[in-house]
């Protein structure tokens, strides 16, 4: 019985880990995770770690799992994974190397679309927003209504997004819309590559209590090229999309990114300035951070578990759909806890000399709730376990 | 100026869809107080807030024949 790593995938991890030390710049060291919202303003930290990913890249350790005739290796998604965790360890941004969008197009795109995008959105000189949700319902994905009609060699879109984060920064976004209207459900719907800056492309904005903010589109008589189509044949979105989420499945956890605010959290009750402030009774803190403990390492199992299941082509959705419930409300957890423990201090922003923890408390609190709902809401995760994994039936 | 279907309030068209400011990308961005819009049956209807659209997006057929569309 075996839990570990293979040895390739070991001497992988020493390599990344090894890089990291070497190229890990003052700049880089913000003292607060990516994940908590660490980047999204500060333009120094985002040019310093386009930096990084560049020589991330040179050092060969960035494109493990991209395809070979793009300068990949081909590698086992266990490999990104890896990549990905040592990123969040060291606080840095994980989201590099092959994203859904990239997947999709790897997978399934005409060479022209590879052409086209694959080098760009893997160096990011292309950014992406995701048009998936819809006012009418973000949990039903496959009820979208936005539609796109031919029209010669361009297609017709109309219709609006919600919960469209980056729209304000991306320059296309990855659009699902429904290309036959009396098609079942899933077969009727395309992806679309949709140009932020063509004409009948609107932003609106919707701000959040975190450092997300997200919007809504709207696209009103919008033409996009048909070989923007993904695939080239229209029908094909919803089936394009389920291929790629096997590689998306396998970053859901974010265990790392957890443990280092964890692990800063109890170095920081062990030490004298905790103790000088005395902020909570030592034995709630004993409590509430064993129980943490316990957290934590049911989420590095569960994450460790799916990332396993991903790579071996046994995707479970039960798993995967547990590790995300049990990761981003153990999150939600701590971020709590951790304000308990801090007190009046936990309220401070990053920036105040008399912040504790360099003022991740108070973004972790804001920014904690936002994920139990964003990419498919816990509701409705729980509902997969119950039919997916127990054999439930569907509401009548 | 329309209609919002739901309230009957007046609502500005012209600031719903109208920038405030623009996107790295160049779209428009809007100034959200003034409302919101839906697409429906290949015509907008504007709204003064996401509660109007809502309870729209519920049950369109109480509202559609009602309000003035654009």
């Amino acid at each position: 019985m075996d839990f570990g790593f293979s040895p390739d995938v070991l001497e992988f991890q020493r390599r990344v880990r090894e890089f990291i030390a070497d190229n890990m710049r003052p700049e880089l060291q913000t003292g607060i995770s990516y994940v908590a919202g660490a980047g999204e303003d500060d333009q120094e930290l985002a040019s310093a770690q386009a930096e990084f990913r560049k020589l991330l890249d040179k050092a060969g350790l960035l494109r493990v799992a991209w395809p070979k005739e793009f300068g990949g290796e081909g590698l086992p998604p266990v490999y990104e994974y890896v990549l990905r965790q040592e990123l969040e360890r060291n606080g840095l941004e994980p989201r590099v190397g092959m994203s859904l969008t990239s997947a999709v197009i790897a997978k399934c795109g005409t060479e022209e679309q590879k052409d086209e995008f694959l080098e760009k959105l893997l160096n990011k000189d292309l950014t992406m927003c995701a048009g998936f949700s819809e006012p009418r319902g973000g949990s039903d994905l496959a009820g979208l209504e936005t539609r796109a009609v031919r029209d010669g060699d361009e297609w017709v879109l109309n219709g609006q997004k919600i919960y469209t984060t980056y729209a304000d920064t991306a320059d296309f976004m990855w659009c699902l819309a429904r290309t036959d209207k009396d098609a079942g459900k899933h077969d009727g719907i395309s992806i679309f590559m949709v140009d932020m800056s063509h004409p009948g492309v609107t932003v609106r904005p919707l701000y959040t209590m975190g450092t997300y903010l997200t919007h809504e589109v709207f696209l009103d008589d919008v033409r996009v090229p048909h070989r923007h189509l993904i695939g080239g044949e229209p029908n094909q979105g919803w089936y394009q999309n389920t291929l790629a989420l096997d590689l998306e499945r396998i970053n859901i956890g974010s265990y790392f990114a957890y443990k280092r605010f964890f692990d800063e959290v109890v170095e920081f009750a062990k030490s004298d300035e905790y103790t000088s402030k005395a902020i909570v009774d030592n034995s709630l803190l004993r409590v509430r951070l064993g129980e943490l403990a316990v957290d934590l390492e049911i989420l590095r199992q569960l994450a460790n578990r799916n990332a396993y299941l991903v790579n071996e082509n046994a995707v479970s959705s039960m798993i995967a759909s547990m590790a995300k419930v049990w990761s981003t409300e153990f999150y939600y957890r701590m971020a709590s806890v951790v304000m308990q423990l801090l007190g009046p201090f936990g309220q401070l922003k990053k920036g105040s000399k008399w912040a504790l923890l360099a003022g991740e408390a108070e973004i972790a609190y804001r920014n904690s709730p936002p994920p139990r709902f964003g990419g498919g809401t816990n509701e409705v995760q729980r509902d997969i376990i119950a039919r997916r994994g127990l054999g439930l039936p569907r509401s009548r | 100026m329309v209609k919002d279907p739901v309230c009957g309030k007046d609502v500005d068209d012209e600031k719903i869809d109208g920038p405030a400011t623009h996107a790295t990308s160049g779209a428009p961005v809007t100034d959200p107080r003034f409302g919101t819009k839906r697409y429906h049956e290949g015509e907008w209807y504007y709204f003064c807030s996401m509660g109007c659209r809502q309870r729209f997006i519920a049950t369109p057929a109480r509202y559609v024949d009602v309000g003035e569309e654009k």
